[in-house]
C-alpha cells in the first residue's frame, strides 16, 4: 500500500468538493479515477500528489501519517492536465526536478537523455520547450515527472484535448512507467481509456467514491446505480 | 515564503550607489543666474578660471531671474548673478548682501529696413508707432514677461505709449516666445514691411554671426537701453566663499569680461571700464539710494572689505 | 565635423555621467521595486487593486512634476534639505529611481502574476522545496525584469525634467558636474548651438539602441535557445 487516505474531506468555502474519501493505492499498479466534469477527480488528485492539504481526514504514505516533509512530497509527482512549461529549452525542463535534488551533472544527464527516449523526444533536448505541439508538450511534462525516479505519479486528465494519434502515445507512456515500477494514478472523463490501460477503476461523484474495484469487474457489473448510468453514457461529461 | 535574501540585496545596491559617487566638496559655490547671462556662455568661462586660481567650484544654475530668487529663498543658492535691479532690491532687503554691479551691456533696437531716424530709443519708438499706424511698418515683441519684455515696457512709457492698449493695434505683434524666435520672425516679416524688435545684444549677434538673420542694429546706446549686471550674496550661506569671488570677479574677471565673445563688438563691458557718463546712466536705473547718496549697496548691507561705488544722488 | 564633437573629450564625459546617472537610478529603482512587484504579485492583500492601479497611474507622471516636488523636497530649506543631494549626480539618480520605480513593479508584478500559481505548483511537485519554487518563479518571471529593467532605463536617461531641475546642469571643468545628455542638449539648443545638440541626440538614440540589442540577445540566452 504507498497510499491510503481515510475520511478525507476538502472543502471550496462552505461546499465539499470531497465527501469522506476512503481509497487506496497498491504498489505498483495503474489506477483510473473515473467521473464527469466537476466529480471532484483534480481535487482528490491535487490531495494525493500533497499540492492541497484535506480539511478533514488523514493521509498515510508507505503506512507513515504523512507529514508533507520535503522527503515525502518528493515520492510522489504530478502531471498537470494542461501542461505547465518552464520558459526555457527542453533540457532543462526536465533536469529541473533533479537539480533541484542535487542530482550530480552526469547523473542528471543520464537521466534526462533516458526520460526522453522513454516518451520518443531523443532529438528535442535543445528545443525550446514552449515553441513545442500540445502533445509534445505533454509528453515533456511527462518526462519531467519520470525523471525524477517518483515512487507514484499523479496524472490529471493526460489526454484530454489530444488528438486520437497523441492519445496512443501517451496511452503507451503510461503503460511503459508502470512496467518501470512506478505506481500510476490518471484521471479521465473517458470510460474506454480507464478500460484500455488500467488495473484499477475509481468512479468518483460529486465528490463520493461510488465504485471501486477491477476494471472487468466495474464494466461488466457495475454495483451502484450512478456508475450503470455512466457506463450507459447517460452522465457522459 | 522566504525572501530574506531581498534585504541584502538591497543594502548592496545602496553601498554600491555611494561607492560611485565621491562626496560632496564643500568648497562649491552654487549661484543662480539668469537663463540670458549664462546661455552667452560667459559663466562657463568664469567658473573655470576662477576654479584655476582659487580652487573653489562654482556650479551655476540658471533660472529666470525669478525662479533664480525663488532658489534662493529655498536656500539653494550661495549667491546670485541677475540683472534686475528693481527685483535686486527687494531681495537685498530681505536675504541679501554686498550686492557689486559687475558689467552692463545695452539692448539695442534692431530691424530690417532703415526707414526710421531717431537720436534715441524712445524717439525710436514714437516714430515706430506714428509709421505703424499709417501701415508702413511693424513693431514685433516678444510679451512673454521676460527682462527684456519688462524693459521693452518701460520704453513704450518713456515713449509716452500705453503697452496694454497699443498691444491690440494692427502694427503690433506678440510672439509670446523667446529671443531667438522673435528674432526670426522680425527678420521673415521684415523681407514683405520694415519690421522692428528690442533684442538683447547677445543672442543678436550670434545669429547675425551664423547667417540666421539680415536684420541691423539702429539703436544701440542711450540711457534708456541699458542693462546692468550685478552680483550679490545670500546672508549665512558661504559668505566667506562668495566674497572671495566677489572680489576676484572685480579684479582678474573684469578683464575676462571685456575679452569675452568673438564678434564684431564685445558682449558685455566691464564696470571698472565705465566712463564717468555711463556710470551715471548705471547710477541711475541700477542703484539705490541710501542716506541721500546712490550707491550699488547700501551700507547696512555690506559686509567684509570690499569697496562699494558712491554717487551723489541726482539733482534734476 | 559631427564626429569630432562626438568623441570630444567634454561630450564623452556628459554622455558617460548619462549611462552611470541612469544606470544607478535603474539599479536602485530594481532594489527597492522588485520586491513590492513581488508583493503584489505573490499575495492577495487588502488595497492591493488600489496600490496596482496607484503604480499604473504613476507610469506616466510627467518628470517636471515629480522633479518641482523633489526639488522642493530636496532644497536645503525642504524637509530632505539635510541629505545635500540638490544639485547632485547622487539626486538625479534617485529622483529617476522614484520616476521608473512604478513601470518596474507593474511589469514585474505582470509577469510574476502570470506565472505565479503554475510554475509555483510545478516546481513544487517536482520535489522543489518553498525557496528553490520562489526562484522559480522569479527566474520564469526574469524576461518580464529584464524588459522592465530596459524601459526603465530607457526612460531615466531620455528624461529632462529632472535632470534639470535636481542635477542643475552644472558643468565645470574638472568639477563634480551634473550635465547629462538631455540637459546639455537643451542647454545647447536654447544657445543656438544645434549641431552639438543634434550630435548629444545621436549619442543618446544610439545608447538607447544598444541597450536595446543587448538585452534581446540576454532575453533569447534566458529563454534557452543557445
Amino acid at each position: 500500500m504507498i497510499v491510503r487516505l481515510e475520511r478525507i474531506w476538502k472543502y471550496f468555502g462552505s461546499f465539499p468538493a470531497l465527501k469522506d474519501i476512503n481509497l487506496d493505492i497498491r504498489e505498483g499498479e495503474i489506477l483510473s479515477i473515473i467521473g464527469s466534469s466537476g466529480a471532484g477527480k483534480t481535487t482528490l488528485l491535487r490531495i494525493i500528489s500533497m499540492l492541497d492539504m484535506p480539511d478533514k481526514g488523514v493521509y498515510y504514505l508507505k503506512g507513515k501519517e504523512n507529514t508533507y516533509s520535503i522527503e515525502q512530497r518528493r515520492s510522489v509527482t504530478m502531471v498537470f492536465q494542461k501542461p505547465v512549461i518552464f520558459n526555457t529549452s527542453v533540457y532543462k525542463n526536465i533536469e529541473f526536478g533533479l537539480k533541484v535534488r542535487g542530482v550530480e551533472n552526469g547523473e542528471a544527464r543520464k537521466r534526462v537523455k533516458e526520460a526522453l527516449s522513454m516518451v520518443g523526444l531523443e532529438d528535442y533536448a535543445k528545443r525550446r520547450a514552449k515553441t513545442l505541439s500540445g502533445g509534445e508538450q505533454q509528453r515533456v511534462a511527462i518526462a519531467r515527472a519520470v525523471a525524477v525516479k517518483p515512487e507514484l505519479i499523479v496524472l490529471d486528465e493526460p489526454t484530454a484535448n489530444l488528438d486520437p494519434q497523441n492519445i496512443k502515445v501517451i496511452e503507451d507512456i503510461i503503460k511503459k512507467m508502470a512496467e518501470q515500477g512506478i505506481t500510476v494514478v490518471f484521471s479521465t472523463h473517458n470510460m474506454f481509456q480507464a478500460k484500455r490501460i488500467a488495473e484499477r477503476v475509481v468512479h468518483l461523484h460529486e465528490g463520493k467514491i461510488v465504485e471501486v474495484g477491477n476494471v472487468k469487474k466495474i464494466f461488466e457489473n457495475p454495483s451502484s446505480e450512478v456508475t450503470k448510468k455512466f457506463l450507459s453514457g447517460e452522465l457522459f461529461y | 515564503m522566504k525572501y530574506s535574501y531581498v534585504v541584502p540585496v538591497v543594502i548592496l545596491f545602496v553601498l554600491l550607489a555611494f561607492i560611485f559617487f565621491p562626496s560632496q566638496n564643500s568648497r562649491i559655490l552654487t549661484i543662480s543666474t539668469t537663463t540670458s547671462l549664462y546661455d552667452t556662455g560667459l559663466l562657463d568661462v568664469i567658473a573655470e578660471e576662477f576654479m584655476k586660481d582659487s580652487g573653489i567650484e562654482i556650479h551655476f544654475i540658471p533660472k529666470g531671474t525669478g525662479a533664480a530668487i525663488i532658489d534662493a529663498k529655498q536656500g539653494v543658492s550661495d549667491g546670485l548673478l541677475v540683472h534686475s535691479p528693481v527685483l535686486e532690491k527687494d531681495f537685498l532687503e530681505e536675504m541679501g548682501y554686498n550686492r557689486k554691479v559687475f558689467a552692463y551691456n545695452y539692448f539695442v533696437i534692431v530691424g530690417s529696413d532703415k526707414k526710421i531716424e531717431a537720436s534715441s530709443a524712445t524717439e525710436f519708438l514714437m516714430k515706430v508707432a506714428e509709421y505703424g499706424r499709417q501701415g508702413k511698418v511693424v513693431w514685433v515683441s516678444r510679451d512673454d514677461k521676460s527682462g527684456t519684455n519688462t524693459k521693452e515696457k518701460e520704453l513704450w512709457k518713456m515713449a509716452g505709449l500705453n503697452y496694454s492698449e497699443i498691444k491690440n493695434e494692427a502694427w503690433f505683434r506678440s510672439t509670446g516666445t523667446g529671443m531667438g524666435k522673435t528674432l526670426l520672425y522680425t527678420n521673415n516679416i521684415g523681407k514683405s514691411l520694415p519690421a522692428y524688435t528690442l533684442s538683447d545684444i547677445g543672442t543678436f549677434l550670434k545669429f547675425k554671426k551664423d547667417g540666421l538673420i539680415e536684420l541691423e542694429i539702429y539703436v544701440n546706446k542711450g540711457e534708456e537701453l541699458i542693462n546692468i549686471y550685478s552680483m550679490m550674496g545670500v546672508r549665512g550661506k558661504k559668505e566667506e566663499l562668495f566674497m572671495e569671488f566677489e572680489k576676484w570677479m572685480m579684479d582678474r574677471g573684469q578683464k575676462i569680461i571685456a575679452e569675452f565673445g568673438d564678434y564684431s563688438q564685445p558682449l558685455f563691458y566691464p564696470i571698472s571700464m565705465a566712463d564717468e557718463k555711463t556710470l551715471m546712466w548705471i547710477a541711475k536705473y541700477g542703484f539705490f539710494e541710501d542716506n541721500r547718496k546712490l550707491t550699488e549697496c547700501p551700507l547696512e548691507f555690506r559686509k567684509g572689505s570690499m569697496g562699494f561705488i558712491e554717487v551723489e544722488s541726482y539733482a534734476d | 565635423m559631427l564626429i569630432d564633437i562626438i568623441t570630444s573629450e567634454e561630450v564623452l564625459e556628459i554622455a558617460l555621467r548619462s549611462i552611470k546617472v541612469s544606470g544607478i537610478a535603474t539599479l536602485l529603482a530594481l532594489g527597492y521595486s522588485i520586491p513590492v512587484a513581488m508583493a503584489i504579485g505573490f499575495f492577495r492583500f487588502p488595497g492591493r487593486d488600489y496600490l496596482k492601479s496607484f503604480f499604473n497611474a504613476m507610469i506616466g507622471v510627467p518628470t517636471v512634476v515629480l522633479g518641482l516636488i523633489l526639488y522642493l523636497m530636496l532644497a536645503p530649506n525642504g524637509i530632505l534639505g539635510r541629505l545635500g543631494l540638490l544639485y547632485t549626480e547622487m539626486g538625479i539618480s534617485i529622483g529617476q529611481s522614484l520616476l521608473i520605480s512604478p513601470i518596474i513593479v507593474s511589469f514585474v508584478s505582470n509577469s510574476i502574476e502570470a506565472v505565479e500559481k503554475e510554475i509555483r505548483e510545478l516546481a513544487l511537485t517536482l520535489g522543489a522545496t518553498d525557496f528553490q519554487a520562489s526562484i522559480a518563479m522569479i527566474k520564469e518571471a526574469s524576461s518580464g525584469v529584464l524588459l522592465s529593467a530596459i524601459a526603465a532605463f530607457n526612460r531615466a536617461i531620455a528624461e529632462l525634467g529632472i535632470a534639470l531641475m535636481i542635477g542643475g546642469n552644472i558643468f565645470v571643468r574638472g568639477g563634480q558636474n551634473t550635465r547629462v545628455l538631455t540637459t546639455a542638449m537643451q542647454m545647447y539648443v536654447s544657445r543656438g548651438e544645434i549641431e552639438i545638440a543634434i550630435a548629444l541626440g545621436l549619442i543618446l538614440m544610439a545608447i538607447v539602441f544598444i541597450i536595446s540589442y543587448l538585452s534581446n540577445t540576454v532575453h533569447t540566452y534566458l529563454r534557452g535557445e543557445t
